[in-house]
């Protein structure tokens, strides 16, 4: 079931290139040579169960971890050679890391990324994106130690949205978040999609975020990827989706 | 260049902590808390040594927090996907780590410039001033390395290993103090103390606190000080940025080996070559004079307010021990009572009293001083309390005769009280006894440094400062 992506012909249109990408933990293989491309502007779907290897690649292709061997290309750019040409076009969304600095407000939090990328006019820009992620304005000056699961998690996209990133990696991006937001937050992604090109590499365990969002997906098992392909492929629906799924992480096992 | 603003968000984001200006209040009002109560004893020794020695070393514990701490909440992840190079980050938070040093330094000018403006700059205060920058910037390589080294999710380990450095560090300087006193500078233990950077600032500054020598030479000593500084922030770069990942350690077998080498290299290079030569004799920390009492003995003589009785437990060397009252700097009236173990029944004549100080300045009236009949009034010693001066006679009964002073102290070496010698020389005849009775007396005066009101104002504006700051913090957040 396993299929290799189609190659787009020219090899600039690829946002994400990933080339027998490999990392190891002493003896342990967590990502074993991952060869993927994903063309821009596409929303691009990352499936697998914990401990697959889902966010390992994931820290590798925003910087966070060097492979141990093979190569990663963003926009053309090495993710070990040039990681600050990789920065400047990425943005992430991982557990709730604004949960570190609870004692900050959202504006304090958002600024601070905000005045070290050197953007111009750094409160508006600031206010513009908590408007765009739906936090209200009489709590932004409020501790996000305060804040709810979903409130928390809006300044985190907020933050990966800083900067207007090319490609935008989320891990978990609507977990703690209600319905509406949830719609919202899917409907910004899309719109990024289309207006502004944005490539978005979503790993989640809610099938139904994947089947609505992404026209591909990857499948990772064990470090290795075990299916890359159109997401209905997959199935019709979400029952068949899922099962389908369950097969091929099953029959992997 | 991406340095400058990211130092100027770590610098403001330090200041968010949730209790950051709350704590950094509190640390001052403590400190200026002791500053003043200081003022009613000794400033130079116990309030300085704690700001200018103690907190600084205390600065280790914050670098090893203040690099652990993103690692380990994860804030890292955020703010390396942004365009942050890993060498601009590190650079700001040491400008960071030093500036919030150099804030420490600046915090304690108040009440330093209190005390230099009624006593001037002794040695052990001017030593001070170089002993505690040195100190914190010791701290902040040391610290910052320990922070590094840790890539956990607590910042307890470095945090735990930079209090039990704080701790050896504390504890090797009274232990060498000790030991290079007795003449064992360069035992095994006398080189382990040097494992200390505020024992090494020391011997390289050349002064003690209680000991009595210093090293007559220290080049080695600031070599061996530079060793550990510039190694450790030399270190602690090259493993951040060359055998760890953002997150993670990236080494090989040599690297490992490098690392360990290095931080032994940091760690014995002074002990095993910094000078422990302890044969120059230790300067003195400050302008007191040197005089030895014995306080198991009493005094003879005693200093009250002018009219003002005697006191039932009397008496003291300190000769105004219980009435205090002597101010510095002023010409204080006050009355010097002389008990002369005589029985009041017997005729006393000629009695010349002479009387000198160490930065006193003491006048009487000669008529009071020089007495052909000299008016004198009974008086007992209680309990046995009788002087046991050997050129005296041994008596509980005697009397009292008064004599009216003025004493100006000048010169104070500290705040609070200043011990001032006092030397009495009085000779006297006795009806019936053909040699004239001759005592003398080495005591001191206690005269006082006013200057509570000053040093509390002093030292309290930064507290309120930091303490207002938070409260407007806390408004604004809430």
């Amino acid at each position: 079931m396993t299929a290799a992506s189609t190659p787009a012909p020219n090899p600039a249109d690829y946002a994400v290139e990933m080339d027998s990408l490999t990392r190891r933990f002493g003896d342990f293989t967590a990502v074993d040579r991952i060869t993927l491309r994903i063309p821009k502007g596409h929303l691009y779907g990352f499936l697998g169960l914990n401990g697959a290897g889902k966010t390992t690649t994931i820290r590798m292709l925003t910087t966070l971890l060097p492979p141990t061997s093979g190569t990663a290309k963003l926009w053309g750019h090495n993710v070990a050679a040039d990681p600050l040409a990789v920065r400047r076009l990425i943005g992430l969304v991982s557990d709730e890391t604004s949960e570190s600095q609870s004692g900050w407000t959202a504006r304090e939090y958002l600024l601070y990324f905000a005045r070290i990328r050197n953007i111009p006019s750094p409160r508006d820009h600031v206010e513009k994106l908590l408007n765009d992620v739906g936090l209200e304005p009489a709590f932004r000056g409020k501790l996000i130690g305060t804040y709810s699961t979903g409130m928390k998690r809006r300044v985190e996209i907020a933050r990966a949205l800083m900067g207007a990133p090319k490609v935008l990696f989320l891990d978990e991006p609507t977990r703690g978040l209600d319905l509406p937001a949830k719609r919202e937050m899917w409907n910004l992604l899309r719109r990024l999609a289309v207006d502004e090109n944005v490539t978005t590499f979503l790993s989640s365990h809610d099938s139904h975020e994947i089947r609505s969002l992404c026209n591909e997906i990857s499948v990772i098992n064990k470090g290795r990827l075990i299916y890359t392909g159109a997401t209905r492929s997959l199935g019709d629906d979400l029952d068949s989706f899922e099962e389908n799924l369950i097969a091929l992480l099953t029959q992997s096992h | 260049m991406q340095i400058a603003p990211l130092y100027a968000e770590e610098l403001k984001a330090t200041m968010r902590g949730r209790f950051a200006w709350l704590g950094a209040g509190v640390v001052l009002f403590a400190l200026g808390g002791l500053a003043t109560l200081c003022t009613q004893g000794g400033w130079l020794q116990p309030y300085s040594f704690i700001a200018y020695g103690l907190v600084p070393l205390a600065f280790i514990i914050m670098a090893a927090g203040m690099m652990a701490s993103p690692r380990a909440n994860r804030f890292v992840e955020c703010v390396f996907t942004a365009p942050v190079s890993r060498g601009d980050w590190l650079t700001a938070k040491l400008l960071v780590l030093c500036t919030l040093a150099a804030a420490y330094y600046v915090a304690l000018l108040p009440a330093m410039l209190v005390y230099t403006a009624h006593v001037g700059m002794p040695l052990l205060l001017h030593k001070y001033l170089l002993w505690c920058p040195c100190i914190l910037l010791a701290e902040i390589a040391i610290g910052s390395l320990i922070g590094i080294m840790f890539i956990t999710r607590s910042v307890m380990a470095p945090i735990g290993t930079a209090m039990g450095l704080l701790l050896a560090y504390v504890i090797f300087i009274p232990m060498q103090e000790v030991i290079s006193s007795q003449g064992n500078g360069d035992s095994r233990t006398g080189h382990l103390t040097l494992a200390s950077p505020a024992v090494l600032i020391k011997n390289a500054l050349g002064f003690a606190f209680g000991g009595r020598s210093i090293p007559s030479a220290t080049r080695i000593t600031w070599i061996s000080l530079a060793v550990l500084v510039f190694g450790s922030l030399l270190l602690a770069a090259w493993v951040f940025l060359r055998a760890q990942g953002v997150e993670t350690w990236e080494t090989t077998r040599p690297k490992r080996w490098a690392i360990f080498l290095g931080i032994l290299a940091i760690a014995l290079f002074p002990v095993l070559f910094a000078e422990t030569n302890y044969d120059t004799p230790a300067p003195s920390l400050n302008n007191a004079p040197q005089f030895r009492m014995d306080f198991s003995q009493g005094s003879y003589a005693t200093i009250v307010h002018p009219g003002a009785p005697v006191q039932r437990n009397c008496c003291r060397p300190i000769l105004n021990w219980d009435s205090r009252g002597l101010t510095v700097g002023r010409r204080n009236r006050m009355d010097l009572l002389l008990f002369l173990p005589v029985d009041p029944a017997q005729a006393v004549t000629d009695l010349h009293v002479a009387l000198s100080g160490d930065g006193l300045e003491i006048t009487g009236e000669p008529a009071a001083l020089n007495q052909p009949t000299p008016q004198r009034a009974p008086y007992t010693y209680l309990n046995d309390s009788n002087p046991r001066i050997p050129e005296a006679p041994k008596s509980t009964a005697g009397s009292m005769v008064r004599i009216p002073l003025t004493i100006e102290p000048r010169h104070a070496w500290d705040l609070g009280n200043n011990r001032y010698p006092f030397n009495i020389v009085a000779t006297y005849k006795v009806a019936g006894d053909p040699r004239p009775p001759t005592f003398t007396e080495h005591a001191a005066v206690f005269a006082h440094v006013a200057a509570a009101a000053q040093m509390a104002l002093a030292a309290g504006i930064l507290p309120l400062f930091c303490f207002g700051m938070a409260f407007a913090r806390w408004r604004r957040t809430r």
